[in-house]
């Protein structure tokens, strides 16, 4: 039985390696030195659909229509969309997927998720935004406030484990954001996910960011072998010769609901990033907050 | 082509190449995987037939086969299979008298032992050449060599030659090989006296009437000392009748002679003459035969010879030792002791070493060949699998 339950989960944990927080405080100093870069003085990284005025911005096709500067648009003849600073007071929430789907490998997808809700948490906890840490397993959430809190980050994360089948879809159906919520962000493989549910999350200037975890054989299989496809979330078996027709099949089919999920979040102001689990998760963090 | 092989053993390598073959068409057993996209493989794509996918072998994996092949080949030492031509054998015939006795059913011991050779030799597929002490004997075997007696055995003990005898020597043979008649004792004349025959039969000895009259030729143009004794031999044994069997013929031969002196038994006598022809050399002076002998005749080569000097007595009793010796027996006197029980027939070939096939072409032009092709396409598979293999 164990035996069974490692080959279908084979990465169930969440490890940090040694020098994973000074990983992190490197990209919290490199990202807030981009932004300064770019947008000057203060914490445009929380800019969003606050309260508090500062700018433009080109409008992006399939964003909210209802951020737009009708009146830059009367007189440029060009869409803008109003920026806002958020404000300090204001709550992130980070849902994370444990199913274990999550534990496919290597590297882990679980693991992958855990060091990009980690590097999300900490540039939160910087810019002085209260971070709420939830789990698809059913676990009490972490609520923590200040950047002192980014042990209790870490150790509640690598206390996560990739087992059962509630995911994201599930726990979205369980727990809704508060109004406070200004950004939640949505990390795992989305499998189970409707779109429904994430646009749902929508509202009182909330962001939604949706990191698409994957592992390198989900996103590119393995050509000339024959694989033997165990579903990690059942006792489902798929012995299948992995010739180009058949390789070729499955990543159209994967193409195309990797699109569907950009189209979506291009035409609903969402942000969508596909973060393979062998890539650093810095480009995670950079993809989903820099956009 | 016709092939040998000098170490078939190492065939059994090629098994080697073989399980390489098996093992890289073994079908592909599926390497269990874990997704998160399971949805995606089993709604999209055809399931795997057969329980599994049955691989190609690489062109690199049939390089690398047909070199382990090859190598294997090589190392079994593989030759072409030499067209021997056909061997001869050398058959040294025993010409003692006792091999005209009757062996059975009509048939002579010589007969019997030739028949068991030539059915031997055409089994083995060799042929034979008949030798009577070392010379070919070009016609059939006939009378003509009766009287010549044993060979001289032991200087016939070499690969390749076989002894036809009626009797197992006192010394078998080592190298050559042995056709021995074998026989039952086969009573009748040992001997004469006079013209009376001496009997064996079987248990004692007995004589009767009826031997030829023979006689011995002396020539006229011998030196008269000899020519002296050789007559008053022949008038003592009843040798002397002008008619009847020859039964010795003392003979001058001629030639250039020199001054000789020679000598033996107590006399000694000088001089002239030349070489004596082949035969057993019964008086020399120096390396010159001049007096040889066989059955039935004795060769002088001497001219002229001056009294001996030293005991007559001497003098006359070497010569009739000689002429004794070189009488030929009566036609159908056997010795006592050759008409005895011959004992069993014997029959063994030759070794055939001793240069008698040809020698065999060398084995390793197709060897190298074998082991260049294996090198060279170890070496290709190499560079076409880059590390693959």
């Amino acid at each position: 039985m164990r035996a069974q339950a490692a080959e279908r989960v084979p990465f169930p944990g969440v490890v940090f390696a040694p020098d994973f927080v000074r990983r992190l405080e490197r990209l919290t100093l490199r990202l807030a030195a981009a932004r300064e870069l770019r947008e000057g003085a203060g914490s445009a990284a929380l800019a969003g659909a606050g309260e508090e005025f500062i700018g433009y911005r080109p409008y992006r096709p399939g964003e909210d229509l209802r951020g737009l500067a009708w009146d830059l648009l009367a007189r440029l003849d060009r869409p803008y969309v109003r920026v806002t600073r958020r404000e300090a007071a204001e709550r992130w929430s980070v849902l994370v997927d444990t199913s274990a789907s999550m534990g496919v490998g290597p590297p882990g997808k679980l693991q992958a998720a855990a060091e990009v809700a980690a590097g999300i948490a900490c540039i939160g906890l910087r810019a002085g935004a209260g971070i709420e840490l939830r789990a698809t397993d059913g676990a009490p959430p972490l609520r923590v406030g200040k950047p002192t809190d980014l042990p209790a980050v870490l150790g509640y994360l690598e206390g996560l484990t990739a087992h059962g089948t509630p995911g994201l879809g599930a726990l979205l159906a369980a727990v809704r954001p508060g109004a406070d919520c200004g950004r939640v962000v949505l990390l795992g493989d989305l499998c189970d996910l409707s779109p429904a549910a994430v646009l749902g999350l929508r509202g009182h200037g909330r962001e939604v960011l949706c990191g698409q975890l994957l592992a390198p054989h989900e996103l590119a299989p393995p050509t000339g072998a024959a694989v033997e496809w165990l579903d990690p979330e059942g006792e489902g078996r798929a012995p299948r010769n992995l010739d180009r027709r058949a390789v070729e099949a499955y990543e159209q089919a994967l193409e195309a609901q990797l699109a569907s999920w950009d189209g979506l979040a291009a035409r609903h102001g969402l942000r969508h990033h596909v973060h393979p689990s062998d890539r650093p998760f810095e480009d995670a963090v950079r993809a989903l907050l820099e956009a | 082509m016709d092939l040998e092989w000098t170490r078939p053993a190492a065939l059994v390598s090629l098994a080697l190449p073989a399980l390489v073959v098996l093992l890289s068409l073994r079908p592909e057993r599926p390497t269990p995987l874990a997704s998160g996209t399971f949805s995606l493989w089993r709604e999209r794509t055809e399931a795997v037939r057969g329980g599994g996918r049955r691989r190609r072998l690489p062109p690199e994996r049939v390089l690398i086969v047909l070199a382990l092949a090859c190598a294997a080949v090589a190392l079994a030492g593989p030759r072409r299979r030499a067209q021997e031509p056909p061997r001869t054998w050398q058959v040294i015939v025993d010409a003692s008298p006792s091999m005209h006795l009757e062996h059975s059913g009509g048939r002579t011991r010589l007969e019997q032992a030739r028949r068991t050779l030539e059915e031997l030799a055409r089994e083995e597929g060799v042929g034979l050449r008949w030798t009577l002490d070392g010379e070919v004997l070009h016609e059939e075997l006939d009378e003509g060599w009766r009287t010549a007696g044993p060979p001289r055995w032991a200087a016939f003990d070499v690969p390749g030659a076989v002894w036809l005898t009626d009797r197992v020597p006192e010394e078998p043979p080592r190298q050559a090989g042995l056709v021995a008649s074998g026989g039952p004792a086969v009573p009748g004349p040992v001997g004469t006296v006079g013209t009376r025959w001496l009997d064996w039969t079987g248990a004692s000895l007995v004589e009767r009437d009826g031997a030829p009259t023979r006689r011995v030729v002396v020539d006229d143009s011998l030196p008269a000392p000899i020519r002296a004794v050789a007559r008053a031999w022949a008038e003592e044994r009843g040798l002397a009748s002008p008619t009847g069997e020859v039964a010795l013929e003392v003979l001058r031969v001629e030639g250039p002679g020199t001054e000789v002196l020679a000598g033996r038994d107590g006399w000694r006598a000088s001089g002239r003459g030349c070489a004596a022809p082949a035969g057993t050399t019964w008086l020399a002076a120096g390396e010159r035969p001049l007096v040889t002998w066989r059955p039935g005749a004795v060769a002088v080569a001497l001219q002229e010879l001056s009294p001996p000097e030293g005991d007559p007595a001497a003098w006359a009793v070497s010569w009739s030792r000689l002429l004794d010796g070189a009488l030929a027996p009566a036609f159908g006197v056997v010795p006592l002791d050759e008409r005895g029980e011959a004992g069993e027939p014997v029959l063994r070939g030759p070794h055939t070493g001793g240069g008698v096939a040809p020698p065999r072409p060398p084995r390793w032009p197709l060897v190298a060949l074998l082991a260049a092709l294996a090198a060279g396409l170890g070496f290709l598979a190499l560079v076409l699998g880059r590390g693959r293999l």
